[in-house]
């Protein structure tokens, strides 16, 4: 019975409305901004609004701060291997936005969610496979913080900005992680990371949810 | 050396508090857990804003009895089992919770939601205090099966006025502030008297979840 009762409950359409509407919505691709950014001043002015769209975009910066830890789990000095191929991504993620149009939403938070599980999985792979994650989440971060902003309508600064801060929350984080490593090297250091990646992960399912149930 | 020797030859301890070789140590793990569950919160503003957010999602947790026994317990059972499951339990938990937090967001309905939390401290009470040795991933499955109701209760209770990521943020730090309790008093595993202590915190974890089942709390 109780069984039966609860099935009623689920099936109900009332239910289930709400939330396949909206993970509908979230994955078809839209033309959405992720950011206006605040121009008309000097060139320095633009370098920090990109900059302050990496810092108040959070699955940017929990996908970023994933990424450093997964790749200093994978080998202590393991960033400057794998940095031309982020350094790239981010630059590719920057065209594609402006040539090809997406939702943010699923892009960002896919990033910082796969990211995350990669993280707390501290999958050790080859080199090339370490650089093709790492190339991936630069595209994704990249391609979904400038989602629908034409190649190039944005002044030079902008990108610079997005383009140093990217590079800094990911050098940042692989460096906390590596430190932690270095000084404190036992399989403690490694769980602790570990750990602290899964809450990373589990702020991202729980701030895309709350996206998802925003109305409108 | 490649920490991966280092974690395979290390793996082959016991006890997941093998590290904390002097009472020392112990005492201070002790008294850390002594701490966190002591300490009250002086709240001047909640509920608005980044910050109001962010405290909301860190008491929220707290100030409810059925979470806290139960978020506890997780840390115990894995201290309890040791290790891999003293840092698999505590990782999946938090996960699986925001999985749940998530399916009350969105407005998914899933049914028995107060039951399933107060369950939840009944049943890792009574693995705690019974010391149930579960295999790793039986112990992952039964947490990961209460982590969606308590996940869901505190998706579906967001203060208003307060920001969400913020909240996101605060709530997750608290649920692995409680699972670093239940660990910090599993370390008393390694005394001699320690498992009647343990197990004397299982049992009161199964009281208060019965409790709440009861619907006497």
């Amino acid at each position: 019975m109780h069984n039966r009762t609860c099935l009623n409950r689920v099936r109900a359409p009332g239910v289930w409305r709400p939330g396949v509407s909206g993970l509908i919505v979230a994955f078809v691709p839209l033309s959405a901004r992720a950011h206006e950014f605040e121009l008309g001043g000097d060139a320095y002015d633009d370098f920090l609004a990109g900059g302050a769209a990496v810092l108040n975009d959070l699955p940017v910066l929990l996908a970023l701060m994933s990424t450093g830890i997964l790749v200093s789990l994978w080998n202590r000095q393991g960033l400057p291997l794998v940095w031309p191929a982020f350094l790239v991504s981010v630059i590719a993620g920057f065209v594609l936005a402006g040539l090809v149009p997406v939702d943010p939403v699923p892009v960002l938070y896919g990033a910082a969610i796969i990211t995350g599980l990669l993280a707390v999985a501290a999958v050790r792979r080859t080199r090339p496979v370490m650089a093709g994650i790492v190339f991936g989440a630069g595209l994704m971060t990249g391609w979904g913080i400038l989602a629908s902003h034409d190649l190039g309508a944005l002044p030079p600064g902008v990108y610079a900005g997005l383009f140093a801060l990217f590079n800094l929350v990911l050098a940042a984080s692989a460096a906390f992680a590596s430190v932690l490593l270095t000084r404190l090297p036992n399989r403690w250091t490694e769980i602790a990371l570990r750990a602290l990646a899964s809450w990373l992960t589990a702020i991202a399912i729980m701030s895309l949810a709350f996206v998802l149930g925003q109305p409108g | 050396m490649p920490i991966t020797n280092q974690i395979t030859r290390r793996d082959t301890r016991t006890s997941g508090f093998a590290a904390c070789k002097t009472p020392t140590a112990r005492a201070a793990l002790v008294a850390l857990a002594a701490a966190l569950l002591t300490a009250s919160p002086a709240l001047a503003h909640t509920g608005e804003g980044m910050t109001g957010g962010f405290l909301s999602g860190l008491m929220h947790p707290i100030f409810g009895w059925d979470h806290v026994v139960a978020m506890v317990a997780v840390g115990l059972w894995g201290a309890v089992l040791g290790s891999p499951a003293i840092w698999i339990l505590p990782i999946t938990f938090p996960l699986v919770m925001a999985l749940g937090a998530a399916l009350g967001i969105v407005g998914i309905t899933v049914p028995f939601i107060e039951a399933g939390i107060a369950l939840s401290g009944v049943v890792l009470g009574l693995l705690v205090l019974f010391l149930v040795r579960a295999p790793v991933a039986l112990a992952g499955v039964i947490v990961a099966f209460f982590a969606v109701f308590h996940g869901y209760a505190h998706g579906t209770e967001l203060p208003a006025a307060a920001n969400p990521y913020a909240y996101a943020v605060g709530f997750v730090i608290a649920t692995g502030i409680l699972h670093a309790v239940g660990i910090a008093f599993g370390a008393l595993n390694g005394q001699s008297w320690g498992k009647m202590a343990i197990r004397a915190g299982g049992a009161v974890i199964a009281l208060v979840g019965g409790a709440f089942l009861a619907g006497f709390a």
